[in-house]
């Protein structure tokens, strides 16, 4: 599965590189990070280590995955653009590139346009960041 | 065992005070959530209602959320232990 078809991030800000499962109210994804990235040149010189803040927004196109899949799936109307809410990530060690970042997001539950999920990065089966979030899906109108 | 109204009691007043950043403020049954109060916004009420749900092991129907069920602390400590009752929890 393509991730640019099924959000509506674009590089440089895609942190999606695979798109592994997705299924309603749940995703994984991969982000494969090479070590190139210009924002890997300060973040830090000599020791390049992915930015809490991308792995958040990755997590946060992870649990966007999983909202299309529930489109998908005809659980609800196609994708809208999920805008984060809230975020509250625990680092748990550091993600150094090269390196293949795996990505999960579980659907926990929803009020209205709000949708809620755990979520977890992984590298090389270690943790890297664990917490939760919610996207936002503004009505139409 | 079933679970107890105050285990229930203790469980929202906790999510309410850590989660939601409330820590030092009394919290007693008929404090308005909504409105006047503690004044919580729908992602504030999503948190509360995710967090029973994950601490008690029991989906809440979306349907049964409104003002009657989570008008106060105490009518959304009634309704929460009634559902875990009625589930056999």
């Amino acid at each position: 599965m393509d991730p640019a078809a099924m959000l509506p991030h674009r590089p440089p800000f895609l942190f999606v590189s695979r798109v592994v499962l997705v299924q309603p109210g749940c995703a994984e994804a991969q982000w494969r990070v090479t070590g190139s990235e210009d924002f890997l040149r300060g973040h830090f010189p000599g020791r390049p280590l992915v930015p809490g803040v991308l792995l958040g927004e990755a997590l946060a196109q992870t649990a966007g995955l999983a909202l299309a899949g529930e489109a998908l799936a005809g659980a609800r109307e196609p994708a809208r653009m999920g805008m984060l809410a809230q975020i509250d990530l625990r680092f748990r060690s550091a993600a150094e590139p090269p390196c293949t970042i795996v990505l999960r997001a579980q659907g926990i539950g929803s009020i209205g346009s709000l949708h809620r999920f755990d979520v977890s990065a992984l590298v090389d089966d270690r943790c890297v960041a664990t917490g939760s979030l919610a996207l936002s899906v503004p009505d139409r109108s | 065992v079933a679970t107890t109204r105050e285990q229930v009691a203790e469980a929202v007043r906790e999510i309410i005070r850590v989660d939601l950043k409330f820590e030092g403020l009394e919290l007693p049954d008929d404090l308005q959530l909504v409105g006047g109060g503690l004044a919580l916004d729908s992602l504030d009420l999503l948190m509360i209602v995710t967090g029973v749900e994950k601490r008690f092991g029991h989906k809440i129907s979306q349907k049964k959320l409104g003002r009657d069920t989570m008008g106060t602390i105490g009518a959304f400590v009634d309704f929460t232990h009634r559902e875990l009752a009625e589930a056999g929890k």
